[in-house]
């Protein structure tokens, strides 16, 4: 029998010398794996036309293991949207900045876009692989691509005399040219759309958007297929300490 | 939203079982060997005395076993920032329903109780050994929520 008390001291010692030398070792490296566990690399969104600079992906704090909560304290369930990190300028009057991460709901479908302007993820199809894959811009209004010019300028005086476009307008006072400008500059990417446009694609709704132009200090609206919408952007948080790859 | 239930009340009692646990096992492993050698050792007793010793030895090799899991959990993190990794969590408890089979069938089919002994605190050391040397499988490096942020709402 005495077998089993020098199996049990031997297993005993064995077991206390593996557990202090174990302890040690974690105790060094448990605040490395939590830092790196707080962050992670998250995709990237362009706000404004400087796509080409900015990596796909950039460490940031982590969607999933930091809280993320809403004013009356209540958890942001994460897992139930795509985090992107916004990298430009060009979102400031809606209050999006860079290094803020902005939640979108997964599984986006075009009939959830019903409230306007949104801020919307829109695939990037110019992008590279090495560059950022999606922008965001403030989705106005959802329409056809073959109307008469009549017809989207109707649409777009609409938009012009809401009370969020007004809003817009006071909030950019400073640099906002005129309602004028703006339908010039439509007309003008409206031309470019039609001008590149696939004649068999015709009838296809496109998205008409508002971007600030970080570089000349204007407010522009611009046009994208609704193939390229990506989600809505519901959320947005604050956050700094942003590395690139 | 979702409606978390992790309010700092609770996890305070969770961190208390998690202490509670391990000290309770600990006792009970630690009174397991000596009524172990003194069931086996002394001719004096009878029989039925010495299955309840036998049992008792087992159950306490077993609660060592969980003992060690908790005990990992309490040893290195004691502040409410830590949460179990779900998956890993769960491999655990099938590792220790395997282990309790086997040991069972070893203690019926052997009768021997060092072999049981043996086999249960070895496989709890290997365990140990292979959490330690790979951290990602450890069961409690995963900080719960490392920081807040108030996140704005959009439309």
């Amino acid at each position: 029998m005495e077998i089993i008390l020098w199996l049990g001291i031997v297993l005993l010692a064995g077991f206390l010398i593996t557990y202090i030398w174990g302890e040690n070792k974690t105790r060094k490296n448990v605040k490395i794996i939590q830092k790196r566990l707080a962050e992670e690399m998250m995709t990237t969104v362009s706000a404004g036309s400087h796509y080409k600079e900015i990596p796909p992906k950039m460490r940031t704090v982590s969607a999933k293991y930091n809280l993320f909560k809403s004013s009356s304290g209540q958890p942001l369930n994460t897992s139930a949207f795509d985090s992107y990190l916004v990298q430009g300028n060009s979102m400031q009057y809606c209050d999006i900045h860079p290094g803020d991460i902005v939640f979108a709901q997964k599984g986006f479908r075009l009939s959830d876009l019903t409230k306007f302007p949104s801020a919307v993820i829109l695939k990037n199809l110019k992008a590279n692989k090495n560059q950022c894959q999606f922008k965001i811009r403030r989705a106005w209004t959802v329409c056809p691509d073959n109307l008469e010019d009549e017809e989207y300028i109707k649409i777009l005086t609409e938009v012009m005399n809401s009370p969020e476009y007004l809003n817009l307008k006071d909030k950019a006072k400073n640099i906002y040219e005129s309602d004028d400008k703006m339908l010039e500059g439509f007309m003008k990417k409206l031309e470019e759309y039609r001008a590149n446009r696939d004649t068999e694609s015709l009838g296809q709704s496109i998205v008409i958007s508002s971007t600030y132009d970080v570089d000349n200090k204007k407010i522009r609206f611009s046009i994208h297929r609704t193939s390229s919408l990506m989600g809505i952007v519901k959320y947005v948080v604050s956050v700094s300490n942003t590395q690139a790859a | 939203m979702q409606d978390y239930n992790n309010s700092s009340e609770e996890q305070q009692n969770l961190m208390f079982h998690r202490k509670l646990i391990p000290i309770l096992n600990s006792v009970l492993w630690l009174a397991a060997l000596p009524i172990g050698c003194y069931s086996e050792w002394s001719e004096a007793i009878d029989e039925d005395y010495q299955k309840i010793c036998l049992f008792l030895t087992m159950y306490c090799t077993f609660m060592f076993e969980g003992g060690l899991i908790w005990w990992d959990i309490m040893a290195i993190n004691y502040n409410k920032s830590i949460r179990l990794k779900d998956s890993v969590f769960v491999r655990t408890i099938f590792f220790n329903m395997a282990l309790t089979l086997v040991v069972v069938v070893l203690f019926f089919v052997t009768k021997e109780l060092w072999l049981m002994y043996s086999v249960m605190v070895t496989a709890a050391w290997l365990k140990y050994i292979i959490c330690r040397i790979t951290p990602k499988l450890d069961v409690v490096e995963i900080p719960y929520f490392a920081n807040e942020y108030e996140v704005k709402e959009l439309n």
